[in-house]
């Protein structure tokens, strides 16, 4: 969350930077632009990367379809900036993509790893299946306009089958019945929630998080001595994330943030900036 | 059929464990589950067999790949059924199929009545059920490449071969009887499958993802009509007691993975 946070802040200001146009004007004010973990203190040595996976016995669902949902954000996001990164002509854009788009895979990496490798591929798919019908379940719950609203119904029917279907090959080539390993219904549908508070709060309290091999621990932003060794070769000839803030700055006095809300919840170090090295 | 028989069909049987089914797990290296999922040695050992000093978790978790083991082999009785053409084949896979499942409810039993929780799924378990996966996986990644013959043929090794390793491993396993409790058995395992002559298991090994073989008999197992299995319902404190009592008397398999978590040679029940 911090870590995406930052990247909104970023991509905010090469925004404003390049196009002279304010990410309020795309995003509104429902969420807040500002320094989140800062993006040089995000790279990890691999040997950071990998979280402990749930088990497929024990699991709560919502778990999984949490899990599985952020998976595909990450890696939708990881392939849209290594896709899209290449179109910029500004070379501080494209290094902005690119750097960023490294994190993305971290996180791909990094939530992949929750997954149960045991897990075998039909029941994998069942549960893509399950968790698009989650998902068009949860828009066609909230959607408020009539004719997006029509459009989630169709793909909701849609998915159903689609679950049908690998249920059925579930079956024919694991002999598993899916009813038994689907919950009886449907989760609760996910909903959209107001973000700030929360946002801040996560900010205060877990910013200065780190990983530790296979866990995440309060370490006041103290890295792991194979991470430190990484942070210096990737940070060390500088990064294109913070020179698009350092570039803001120079031109109109200041980083661009929209902090409708108040000060930025941890004042007691520059977050604009990080530990990582400088060009 | 007997009544008997008619009654373990009538059994249910977890076939996939799952959080709704109460599917619990140790979390241990790279595994995790939620603190109340969570299985520890130390609520094995005050569920089953508590003060006797046997290494409990070994045990529960033996007894859980037994049922990893089971429930794998249903599925691929399920499977190997709905891809084969041969009459003889289906009807044997059925067959099969059915006790499979007869040995899933009588393993939930067992467990149950030692003061276990069934759904329990030990980190031997998940290994066991990988196994069983991949062992069906072969033949069905490749059942477009092949001919009819060769995938039936696929099939049915895939069902013979841990019927062979269960032999190989219970060959193994008769320098052990010497070494285990020898405890009154446990009140349902006079209901288990060796009760029934059709069923009866020669190997004393655990069975393998597969095998159509019962259980193993525990080797100190006495007649069906021994006074311990026509004295009534089981108890649970009955078999804690007889389970220490054995174990004062006996010594472990072994230091890691046996029956003793205190070594090759318990001393003080030597002493």
């Amino acid at each position: 969350l911090l870590e995406d946070f930052d990247h909104l802040y970023r991509y905010a200001n090469l925004l404003d930077l390049t196009k002279r146009k304010k990410a309020e004007a795309i995003i509104g004010t429902v969420t807040e632009i500002m320094p989140g973990r800062p993006n040089p203190d995000e790279f990890r040595h691999p040997d950071d990367d990998l979280r402990r996976h749930y088990d497929k016995h024990s699991v709560d669902p919502r778990s999984r379809l949490h899990v599985m949902t952020l998976v595909a954000a990450e890696q939708q996001t990881m392939n849209y900036y290594m896709n899209a990164g290449n179109i910029p002509v500004d070379p501080v854009a494209r290094g902005l993509y690119l750097e960023i788009a490294m994190i993305e895979e971290q996180h791909v990496t990094q939530y992949e790893s929750l997954l149960d490798p045991l897990e075998t591929w039909f029941e994998q798919w069942l549960h893509h299946e399950y968790l698009e019908v989650w998902l068009y379940h949860s828009f066609v719950e909230q959607e408020t306009d009539p004719r997006v609203k029509a459009i989630w119904e169709p793909h909701l029917s849609m998915e159903i089958e689609q679950l049908k279907e690998a249920a059925r090959l579930l079956a024919r080539y694991e002999g598993k019945d899916a009813a038994a390993l689907l919950p009886a219904t449907l989760p609760p549908a996910m909903t959209f929630e107001p973000n700030k508070d929360y946002v801040r709060r996560v900010l205060a309290e877990q910013v200065g998080h780190r990983v530790d091999a296979l866990d995440i621990v309060d370490a006041d932003g103290k890295v792991t001595k194979q991470t430190k060794a990484y942070q210096s070769v990737v940070n060390g000839d500088g990064n294109y994330t913070q020179d698009v803030i350092d570039m803001h700055s120079e031109r109109f006095g200041s980083d661009y943030r929209l902090q409708t809300d108040g000060a930025h919840p941890v004042d007691h170090r520059d977050m604009a900036t990080s530990n990582g090295g400088h060009r | 059929m007997s009544t008997t028989e008619t009654d373990r069909t009538a059994m249910p049987a977890t076939l996939l464990e799952t959080a709704a089914t109460g599917g619990r797990t140790m979390p241990i290296s790279m595994t995790v589950t939620e603190p109340a999922r969570a299985c520890t040695e130390e609520q094995l050992e005050h569920a089953m067999f508590p003060g006797a000093g046997l290494n409990v978790a070994f045990i529960a978790g033996t007894l859980s790949g037994f049922l990893a083991h089971e429930r794998a082999g249903a599925c691929l009785y399920r499977v190997a059924r709905e891809h084969s053409d041969n009459p003889m084949l289906t009807g044997k896979y059925e067959e099969f199929g059915r006790e499979t499942i007869e040995h899933i409810a009588i393993y939930e039993e067992l467990v149950t009545d030692l003061g276990g929780d069934p759904h329990y799924v030990s980190p031997a378990a998940r290994m066991i059920e990988q196994q069983g996966a991949k062992l069906l996986e072969g033949p069905v990644s490749l059942a477009g490449s092949v001919g009819l013959v060769s995938l039936e043929t696929a099939f049915l090794e895939a069902v013979v071969s841990p019927s062979t390793s269960a032999t190989t491993t219970g060959s193994c396993l008769p320098a052990s009887p010497p070494t285990c409790p020898t405890k009154p058995p446990p009140p349902c395992v006079p209901r288990s499958p060796a009760s029934n002559p059709k069923r009866t298991n020669t190997s004393a090994g655990p069975p393998t993802p597969g095998s159509s073989s019962p259980p193993p008999t525990p080797p100190t197992r006495p007649p069906e009509d021994s006074p311990d299995s026509s004295n009534g319902p089981p108890t649970r404190s009955r078999m804690r007691s007889a389970s220490a009592g054995a174990a004062g008397a006996r010594r472990p398999v072994d230091a890691h993975g046996g029956f003793h978590r205190h070594g090759l040679i318990d001393d003080a029940a030597e002493r």
